[in-house]
């Protein structure tokens, strides 16, 4: 029993795994990456300007689930979004968990599904309740105070802290310096840095998620075509990767965020993918090389599989351990990239970007405007480098003992 | 091997060539207006008035009034010039003010094109008031030429005369003239001479099929541009119209002095530091250098530029040794060639700094691994079996070898070399490649941004071309095919 | 290791060492000459400023063939009508005047061209044209502005229609020399004096009419002049179309270029006719200026110095300062720094420097214990909220109002700019006599605005948090965009807080920045909301170019939010055609209280600077017209110590 287990389970990316599991560094740095998504994710239990629960003269208030999709109170798409994914989660894990104990589905394909299907949600009920939700912009705690002072029995339960991203405190002359109020001190506007600082890392895991995905896709498209077609369709996508790969690609990037009037997050995540992708195409195409060439392959077409399922799931698959190294790495730079970009002045203006937040500490001239954003590039960027570096060496033969 | 590098640098024209299309396709169809004229100080200066004039002489002299790709407006229809002139007179006061700038930019830049229409539509207009006022200016407007090759620095005696016809003729055109709130008979009288005009210069208007086929392909902007570019004339700079090759080489030598040092400077450090630590694998010091280097590299070097300006810069708060940037003091006029050597490394020590650490992190890295595959081959073990000394055995035979991944990469970094950092130069005021990059983009001057993406991708092309040479000439292993 | 291999090892060593030392020698041995050089270079630029020229180079004067103009007696046209330039002026030279010094002072960005007709640059205004060659006509009194001295001519005789101007030019005006390397011969043809005519006056009118230059403002200015005629070689008539007050200003403030430069090409021929325009756009003189001020271009090197030597020729009184050195560069914060290290004698701090080292600043610092004086004078600027006239929600006045006792200025004037400016509360220069000191500034007041709003209809009725109201069958939301420039973080900081302030009365507000040659085709198109923006004003502005409603709807005017009031309009044309500057006073007034009563801007704030000086610069005098830090009256008294 035991040893029929044993035979059984030994995949290509369980013996990754098991090698990957070596490396304490980069468990630790799989952690943090964990770690800062659930931050990112729970950020408006950390700050936000909305008491979870609160109590005027015993009559109890719940806004903080409405106000989750309060468009007056959260500008950026990628917050709604994030929101959404807060509130749905815990539902779907739980979910999950039922139908796991009952009807006994682990397979890895219905998981691949299970996800697809959370984000599916996450993004109908951001959207959806975009349109619906409508409370106004309330000042919550104006109110409550309004109410102490009249004197009635108020109690509230608030997030750790009260402040809002885009909340100007103009109570001081801004910017001011960290102390109990504002942990990270303000910027320039009187915005609690800290709470901007929480936000950016949706921002940036976003950016990274979605650009690296974006050229993924054209990327993997293009160079799957090439290595598997040859011929005159390889002879094209060589040639225009040749030309893509001679542009300037963080000139080419500036010049078209500078033309981009409104620029959201999304367009920068857009010019990110559109520009970067020879890389991974390149990657794919020499992968799909060496695969074609391969007895299993040769064999499939023997059996009259169609071309696109011998593409999709024989090659893809076994050419996918190079893609996940280049993908991690591919999310570090893009952030890097984004907030060059910010830094510059040319990202989104209304996103409470790290690279933003440094540019102000430069003007400004003020340390901990400098410190924060720095250090957490520096740690998000040097997270996801370990974690690619883990993964290759995993999957490298000849580091195995 | 003659017949590689000439085929690579055929192939290279092609390339360059669908570059070249790509960044012209984005430039001229990405929103917003060229620059030059227009982008005077940001903030208001007194009031002035209608550009307009200028606007088209600049048009004109950057031949923006051109179609991108191809022109069709041999074949310019009626219906479409009386289209423009409707939305330009906006009779009936409706259309948006967008439409009716769109339009008169279109009547503008059709220029010449338009005139066998416009005379058309005058004809037809009579009794129209307002309207043909609209046509008349158009016609006055449109049908006064510029001159011929008017930039270049000597004119031949036959572009001259030529050159002097077009202005008297202009100068005709001009007396036909007639105010906005003219009265039906006055425009009737200019009228009348524009059809005299016009029948005297008729044949000038009708295309022969090959003029079309010459019109279609070569009185477009991508024409005239390549035209130049041909005699690696990059045109000159919206903004104050010296040429882009001048400005781009005047900055060079600033992005230069950068660059170079930082390029040596991180291959004398990483180079001993990455076959140190692979001759000591796994050893204390191997793990310790690994995870500063990882470190480094993960560093934004903005963020390490603004702590080192905070901290070691006299603008900050800390130690005040060095300056808050810029490439040399401005009293260099005062100093002698030593003195001035000793100014310009005081000012880039800290550029110097953060343009070097993040490329030796990478280099050493490269060197590591390129010694470990060395390292543990059978030649190496053989030489150590001969009972040379390791310092002998790394040096002179793991070495050579080791080094060749990280010798072909001076290629691929020739265009760092040359281009500059655009963070590092906007951080340390240094006026360099990369300011002159960001500055031409906020100004939106098309030449120098077309310009520098040229270059610097035809410097790609050559970094590539070196890299594949400098790894055939040090591996003899690889042929050239 | 063999024997011999030791010895060749050896010998190589020695050999790259003494390499090495005799390297190093040279070196220093170099330094000192180049030394020696330098000191001598200076110490002969010092005698050739005292006067002594030198020997080896080809002065003018020594070559000058042309033959000394001997001064004619003027007749005068019409000797009935009274001078219309006045005496009285400002003293550039006080008795205790001391001659010499370097003032060193800061210049941002270079200039695009020197060429003052092609040219409409602020830096090149500020920095140069005011020393070299903005000299005009007349000008006016830098202590009141509202009367014209005589400057470039002595007299100007206007007759009573307003439109024939009969001026009588100085004689023995000289041009600058030309910057060009004469040793070449090849400007052979520039050699000799020049003097300022009635040629040059006429040769610049022509260049302005010329449709191929690119001076499109300039032109339109002179739109109405019909001819200019040469009576002699000092006296010319302009003859105006029409009675209006520009036609005086910019007769009476008209600057000349010089023929015998501009008119000819680098080879001494005249251009040809037909390409004249467009060849001079490009003038091969362009990057180096001349004029007939007081100070006259020595040297310009890009991106890193411009320097002016006083004009020993100069017809008027001489300033004291030897020569201005600009430094060129661009980093705010280098100023400050060079400022603080005696490399710059005046310079003007940007706010966050201003609150760092002047409001916050440590006692023992150079600005804190008299060593740097400091002083904050008026701009002629002032920025605003510009809100579209057209605009279906905005072109009500009501909420126009509501928006402007939303904004928190005094908080923004207080902590974000720092006190460097002034409520305004109208178009006309704060400090003019055309301002009705008598308006309110509007208070932020945020429950009256809401107020406002609610009698103007919008009400919040959906609960979304932003008010709505029907509007032409349509619920529509009070939400605009807001259209600024990038890169002030002053302006960002403004913003945000505004959009905050809004939100809490219902209020929504987007913020688009976008770079400025996009919002100028924006402007253009009028396809905006609201802007914010800033006007430079002039002292005795003529407001029809901005809000006069023919204007509005021209696309590319300066109306870009197409201002149309009628009563304004009638004022602004009474005003065009009034030349009694009480009357004009009062009419400015009356037109303040209707813009403001209208409120198509909510202004903000007349802009003030800060600026800067080591305490031996004596008299530093800030002009009530632009360019505010003329240097002329300045002088270096030589008693405090001089650092450098």
């Amino acid at each position: 029993m035991e040893e029929e287990k044993k035979y059984k389970k030994v995949s290509y990316w369980s013996v990754v795994w098991s090698q990957f599991k070596k490396n304490k560094i980069a468990l630790w740095g799989l952690g943090a990456i964990v770690l800062l998504l659930l931050q990112a994710i729970y950020s408006p239990f950390l700050s936000l300007d909305v008491p979870i629960v609160y109590s005027i003269d015993g009559k109890m208030h719940c806004p903080f689930l409405l106000e989750l999709f309060n468009k007056n109170r959260f500008e950026n798409t990628v917050d709604i979004l994030f929101n959404a994914v807060m509130v749905v989660s815990p539902l779907l894990v739980a979910l999950w968990f039922v139908c796991k104990k009952i009807f006994s589905i682990s397979t890895n394909k219905t998981f691949v599904i299970f996800i697809a299907f959370v984000i599916l949600v996450c993004f109908a009920a951001s959207i959806v309740s975009e349109k619906l939700v409508k409370i106004g912009n309330r000042k919550y705690k104006e109110e409550i105070a309004i109410a102490k002072s009249e004197g009635k029995k108020v109690s509230a339960i608030f997030p750790l802290m009260k402040w809002s991203y885009k909340e100007t405190d103009l109570e001081g002359s801004n910017p001011q310096a960290p102390s109990a109020k504002h942990l990270l001190g303000t910027d320039s506007t009187g915005r609690d840095v800290l709470t901007r600082m929480l936000y950016g890392t949706r921002i940036s895991m976003t950016i990274g998620v979605v650009a690296v995905s974006i050229y993924m896709l054209i990327g993997i498209v293009l160079g799957a075509l090439a290595g598997y077609f040859g011929g005159a369709i390889d002879i094209w996508i060589s040639r225009l990767i040749e030309v893509v790969i001679c542009f300037p690609t963080f000139f080419l990037i500036l010049t078209l965020a500078a033309f981009i009037e409104k620029r959201t997050v999304f367009h920068v995540m857009i010019l990110i993918g559109v520009v970067s992708w020879t890389g991974v195409a390149r990657l794919v195409r020499g992968e799909f090389l060496r695969q074609r060439g391969m007895d299993y392959v040769q064999a499939a077409i023997a059996l009259g599989i169609s071309r696109a399922k011998i593409i999709f799931t024989h090659i893809l698959p076994n050419a996918m351990g190079p893609i996940l190294v280049s993908a991690t790495f591919g999310i570090a730079s893009a952030i890097l990239t984004e907030s060059s970009l910010s830094f510059l002045g040319l990202g989104d203006p209304t996103a409470p970007s790290w690279g933003g937040i440094l540019n102000i500490g430069r003007q400004q001239g003020k340390l901990w405007l400098i410190l924060a954003p720095g250090f957490a590039i520096f740690f998000v960027v040097s997270v996801f480098n370990l974690v690619g570096e883990a993964i290759r060496d995993a999957m490298d033969p000849r580091l195995r003992q | 091997m003659w017949t590689y590098i000439t085929k690579r640098i055929l192939w290279m024209i092609p390339t360059f060539f669908a570059i070249s299309l790509i960044i012209f396709l984005i430039l001229n169809l990405a929103p917003g207006k060229p620059g030059g004229t227009l982008a005077s100080g940001a903030e208001g200066q007194e009031a002035s008035g209608s550009s307009r004039e200028s606007y088209r002489v600049f048009k004109s002299q950057f031949n923006l009034d051109k179609p991108v790709l191809f022109n069709t407006r041999y074949a310019l229809s009626d219906e479409q010039v009386e289209k423009c002139l409707n939305n330009y007179a906006n009779e009936s006061g409706k259309v948006p003010m967008k439409e009716v700038i769109k339009s008169q930019e279109l009547l503008e830049d059709y220029g010449q094109y338009s005139i066998p229409s416009l005379i058309r539509i005058l004809k037809k207009s009579e009794g129209n008031q307002k309207f043909r006022a609209v046509v008349l200016e158009t016609l006055l407007q449109n049908a006064q030429r510029y001159p011929i090759n008017a930039y270049a620095e000597h004119l031949d005696e036959k572009t001259k005369q030529i050159n002097n016809e077009i202005d008297s003729e202009n100068e005709k055109i001009r007396t036909f003239a007639c105010a906005k709130d003219a009265s039906p008979q006055e425009q009737e009288k200019a009228a009348k001479k524009w059809y005299a005009w016009y029948k005297e210069h008729e044949d000038r208007f009708k295309y022969s099929f090959g003029q079309k086929i010459g019109i279609f392909f070569t009185d477009t902007r991508f024409f005239k541009y390549w035209a130049s570019l041909i005699r690696f004339d990059f045109g000159v700079s919206h903004i104050d119209k010296k040429p882009v090759m001048g400005k781009i080489l005047s900055k060079l030598q600033y992005s230069l002095c950068l660059s170079v040092p930082a390029v040596i400077f991180a291959y004398i450090i990483s180079v001993p530091l990455g076959v140190f630590s692979a001759v000591k694998q796994n050893s204390k010091f191997d793990r310790i250098c690994a995870v500063i280097l990882f470190m480094l590299y993960s560093l934004p070097s903005f963020f390490v530029a603004t702590i080192l300006l905070y901290f070691f810069s006299q603008g900050g708060d800390f130690l005040k040794i060095f300056p808050t940037g810029g490439f040399q003091s401005p009293s260099v006029d005062s100093l002698t060639t030593w003195e001035k050597t000793k100014d310009i490394i005081w000012h880039i020590i800290l550029p110097l700094i953060c343009m070097t650490y993040g490329s030796f992190a990478s280099l050493s890295r490269y060197a590591r691994t390129g010694m470990l595959d060395v390292i543990r081959s059978d030649y190496v073990r053989t030489a150590r079996a001969k009972g040379l000394s390791e310092f002998v055995v790394v040096v002179k035979h793991a070495m050579r070898n080791g080094m060749i991944p990280i010798i072909t990469l001076l290629g691929t970094l020739l265009p760092v070399i040359i281009g500059g950092s655009v963070i590092i130069e906007y951080i340390f005021g240094i006026p360099g490649m990369g300011q002159l990059s960001i500055t031409s983009i906020y100004n939106r001057d098309y030449n120098m941004i077309m310009g520098i993406q040229l270059i610097s991708a035809i410097l790609v092309l050559i970094g590539i071309l070196i890299s594949d040479l400098l790894y055939a000439l040090v591996d003899p292993r690889i042929s050239f095919k | 290791m063999h024997k011999e291999n030791l010895g060749e090892k050896l010998v190589s060593y020695a050999f790259f060492i003494l390499l090495f030392i005799f390297v190093i020698f040279n070196i220093v041995q170099m330094n000192n000459v180049e030394k020696r050089y330098i000191e001598i270079r200076d110490k002969l630029e010092d005698l050739e400023k005292r006067g002594i020229s030198r020997s080896s180079t080809v002065t003018t004067s020594s070559v000058s063939n042309a033959p000394v103009k001997q001064k004619t007696t003027v007749k005068y046209l019409h000797p009935e009508v009274k001078n219309f330039l006045s005496d009285e002026t400002f003293k550039i030279r006080l008795p205790e005047t001391k001659q010499g010094g370097i003032l060193h002072r800061w210049m941002p960005a270079d200039p695009k061209s020197f060429n003052t007709i092609v040219s409409n640059d602020g830096t090149l205004n500020q920095y140069v044209n005011s020393y070299v060659n903005s000299e005009s006509f007349a000008t006016r009194s830098l202590d009141n502005p509202d009367k014209w001295v005589k400057c470039l001519a002595d007299r100007i005789e206007i007759t009573n229609d307003y439109k024939e101007y009969t001026i009588y030019l100085k004689q023995g005006v000289k041009w600058h020399t030309p910057k060009v390397d004469w040793k070449s011969g090849k400007y052979d043809w520039l050699k000799g004096d020049h003097e300022l005519t009635a040629k040059d006056v006429k040769f610049t009118v022509d260049v302005i009419k010329n449709p191929q230059v690119e001076c499109p403002a300039l032109r339109n200015y002179y739109e109405d002049l019909e001819k200019v005629e040469i009576i002699d070689d000092y006296t010319v008539v302009f003859k105006w179309k029409k009675k209006t007050y520009n036609s005086l200003s910019f007769t009476v403030g008209f600057c000349p270029i010089p023929e015998f430069i501009y008119a000819y090409d680098s080879d001494g021929k005249p251009f040809e006719k037909s390409v004249f325009g467009l060849k001079f756009n490009n003038h091969w003189y362009n990057m180096k200026s001349i004029g007939c001020g007081p100070y006259e271009f020595v040297s310009y090197v890009q991106g890193a110095s411009l320097v002016l030597k006083r004009f020993e020729d100069y017809y008027g009184e001489k300033p004291a300062i030897d020569e201005i050195d600009y430094q060129i560069f661009p980093d705010q914060k280098q100023n400050l720094l060079k400022i603080k290290s005696r490399d710059l004698d005046f310079g003007v701090l940007y706010p966050t420097d201003y609150r760092e080292e002047i409001m916050n600043g440590n006692p023992s610092s150079p600005f804190k214990n008299g060593e740097i004086i400091n002083k904050t004078y008026d701009e002629m600027v002032y920025t605003y909220f510009g809100w579209n006239m057209e605009h279906k929600i905005l072109k009500d006045k009501k909420v126009r109002w509501a928006l402007s006792y939303a904004l928190n200025l005094d908080y923004m004037l207080k902590d974000i700019f720092l006190d460097l400016g002034e409520r305004t509360t109208g178009p006309i220069y704060i400090k003019s006599s055309g301002y009705d000191k008598s308006l309110e500034p509007i208070p932020f007041d945020l429950d009256r605005a809401a107020e406002m709003l609610n009698q103007a209809g919008w009400v919040d009725t959906d609960g979304d948090g932003t008010r709505d109201k029907i509007l032409d069958g349509k619920k529509t939301d009070l939400e605009f965009t807001m259209l600024t420039t990038s890169g002030s973080p002053e302006w960002d900081a403004a913003q945000t807080i505004y959009k905050e302030d809004l939100q809490k009365i219902g209020v929504k507000m987007n913020i688009s920045e976008v770079d400025w040659a996009v919002m100028q085709k924006k402007l253009e198109g009028k396809d905006f909301d609201a802007m914010g923006g800033a006007w430079g004003t002039a002292w005795d502005a003529d407001p029809y170019q901005i809000w006069h409603s023919s204007q509005a709807s021209i696309p590319n005017s300066s109306n870009h939010i197409s201002y149309r009031n009628p009563e304004a309009d009638k004022i602004i044309e009474k005003m065009r055609n009034t030349f009694d500057q009480n009357e004009r006073n009062k009419l400015s007034k009356e037109f303040h209280r209707i813009i403001y009563e209208d409120q198509p801007y909510t202004f903000m704030f007349a802009r003030k600077r800060c600026a800067v000086w080591w305490n031996n610069l004596e008299r530093v005098h800030f002009m009530l017209l632009r360019p505010h830090d003329d240097s002329r009256p300045w002088y270096f008294s030589n008693d405090k110590p001089v650092k450098r």
